[in-house]
């Protein structure tokens, strides 16, 4: 059932996505083309410059408003109505939702990143690279990156950022959840959680830091930096635990407040 | 067991206001109930409770035995009283999507229904009337091979001519082995169809009969009936 869920999760809120993605990469592809033209149009490239600049921002607020808008329509508005007496579990529901906002935020990701590369070569950019050889000094960096096992560092702390964004998304889906129990101002419930929450997090989080950081400090002074790399892994290991078990918090709770004290009205 | 539905003190409160009071309601199998009050009575309440849309605030429902959950979504059919899906959809995409998930879903027959009503299934909600969206739910839920029917209001929004339509097609086309509710206060259109009745009265069961005593008991039709116990 959960596959069926996220396939017409999918199925049912790509078209802004596509439009949002297509329009990033075009305005990159325009503004690099005008660029590379040069001095003629410069005005224009610098016009589309900044038009790309602006469309990064709204295009991630976008895509945070629709993947929240999502959820609130489909399963605690009219859409409810049909969604909540498919014959699935609450937490198969929350789940899907969850999982297609994650690959929404994550393809605005790469849709930047992608948009960002197609600037640079359709501006000229990359040919220059090519041109001009690597520098030693990236060499440099390649050779410290291979002795420290640096990649470990990269993906112990990009799967951290992307269940740190699930529990963000967690947060907002377990305020609206907590919302709805009310018969008047959910709204201002929802909103009054999430800040709650918000607050009470980034306490949580700073006494953390201070405590781990304090014991940095320790560590850098050895100036064996092979001892910094696996401090700096230890670090996100516990902070990536620690983030996965407040996640889990706010997805068991949503998913028993929509199975136990679903309201729709 | 022959019961499909048991509520046993079933209450729910919306803030200081009780929609439904300490109900005590039990259905049988393979009948066509009618749930009759006037607006406000709790009749919509009590279908959302029972499809797991609401949450009681004290009492059980149970459904062939079990709370509603997953389980029980497999074998009830909700037809709620208001449009329930994107008005961006196209209803194909829609039929399509209640196939995918529902075991008992009969997509052939819901086609044909559709053919008989002369809806395009290549339409966008957004691109039809209220009749019409009244008429695609009631297709999409009657089309469904469920153990037990709850259509709230299903001929509250349509012209005369398009309930007889309407009841024709529930009579038609609902598994004959289950319980159909039907909650309205349009008793009259409904009533040749009826096997039992409940009437809610400001959230009380204030009568539960079979039709054909009721009106051998009062010899008087149950629109009659339902006025002189609901007469302002």
């Amino acid at each position: 059932m959960l596959g069926k869920l996220i396939k017409y999760e999918f199925k049912e809120s790509w078209q802004p996505m596509v439009i949002v993605f297509g329009l990033l990469l075009g305005v990159a592809l325009i503004d690099g083309i005008a660029m590379r033209i040069g001095s003629r149009i410069e005005l224009f490239a610098d016009v589309m410059a900044v038009i790309f600049v602006l469309l990064i921002g709204v295009a991630g607020v976008l895509v945070v408003v629709w993947t929240v808008k999502r959820f609130y329509d489909n399963l605690l508005s009219d859409q409810g109505y049909m969604t909540m007496t498919l014959p699935a579990s609450a937490a198969e529901q929350v789940g899907a939702k969850l999982i297609v906002s994650l690959v929404w935020i994550l393809a605005y990701a790469a849709a930047v990143l992608l948009s960002l590369g197609l600037l640079f070569v359709a501006s000229g950019g990359y040919a220059e690279v090519v041109r001009q050889g690597i520098s030693s000094d990236f060499q440099q960096f390649q050779t410290s990156v291979a002795q420290y096992h640096l990649w470990v560092s990269f993906w112990l702390y990009l799967v951290s950022a992307v269940v740190s964004l699930a529990e963000t998304i967690l947060t907002v889906y377990f305020a609206m959840a907590v919302g709805q129990l009310v018969h008047r101002h959910r709204g201002l419930l929802s909103v009054a959680t999430w800040i709650a929450i918000f607050v009470v997090e980034q306490i949580c989080s700073f006494r953390i830091m201070y405590t781990m950081f304090g014991n940095m400090n320790t560590i850098v002074s050895t100036t064996d930096f092979s001892k910094v790399v696996a401090a700096f892994n230890q670090f996100g290991v516990i902070g990536l635990v620690i983030t996965l078990a407040v996640g889990a918090i706010w997805f068991i709770g949503t998913s028993w407040i929509l199975d136990r004290h679903l309201n729709l009205e | 067991m022959n019961e499909i539905l048991k509520a046993e003190q079933l209450t729910k409160r919306y803030g200081g206001q009780c929609a439904l009071d300490h109900v005590d309601l039990s259905l049988e199998k393979g009948k066509i109930v009618g749930l009759l009050g006037p607006n406000g009575s709790g009749k919509t309440t009590l279908l959302k409770i029972i499809a797991g849309l609401l949450s009681q605030s004290e009492g059980e429902v149970m459904i062939d035995g079990e709370v509603p959950g997953k389980n029980t979504k497999q074998i009830v059919a909700y037809l709620p009283d208001r449009p329930a899906f994107s008005k961006s959809m196209r209803v194909r995409d829609l039929v399509q999507k209640l196939n995918d998930f529902y075991d008992d879903f009969d997509q052939e027959q819901a086609h044909q229904l559709f053919a008989e009503m002369a809806i395009d299934l290549e339409k966008r909600f957004k691109e039809l009337s209220k009749g019409t969206i009244d008429k695609v739910q009631i297709i999409l839920a009657m089309s469904r091979k469920a153990e037990l029917y709850l259509l709230d209001e299903p001929i509250g929004g349509v012209d005369p001519a398009a309930r007889e339509l309407i009841i024709k097609t529930i009579i038609n086309n609902y598994n004959p082995a289950a319980t159909v509710v039907i909650a309205t206060h349009l008793i009259s259109d409904v009533e040749p169809i009826l096997d039992d009745v409940v009437f809610l009265k400001q959230g009380h069961v204030v009568l539960h009969q079979d039709v054909e005593g009721l009106r051998a008991e009062r010899e008087e039709s149950v629109d009659e009936i339902f006025r002189e116990v609901f007469s302002c």
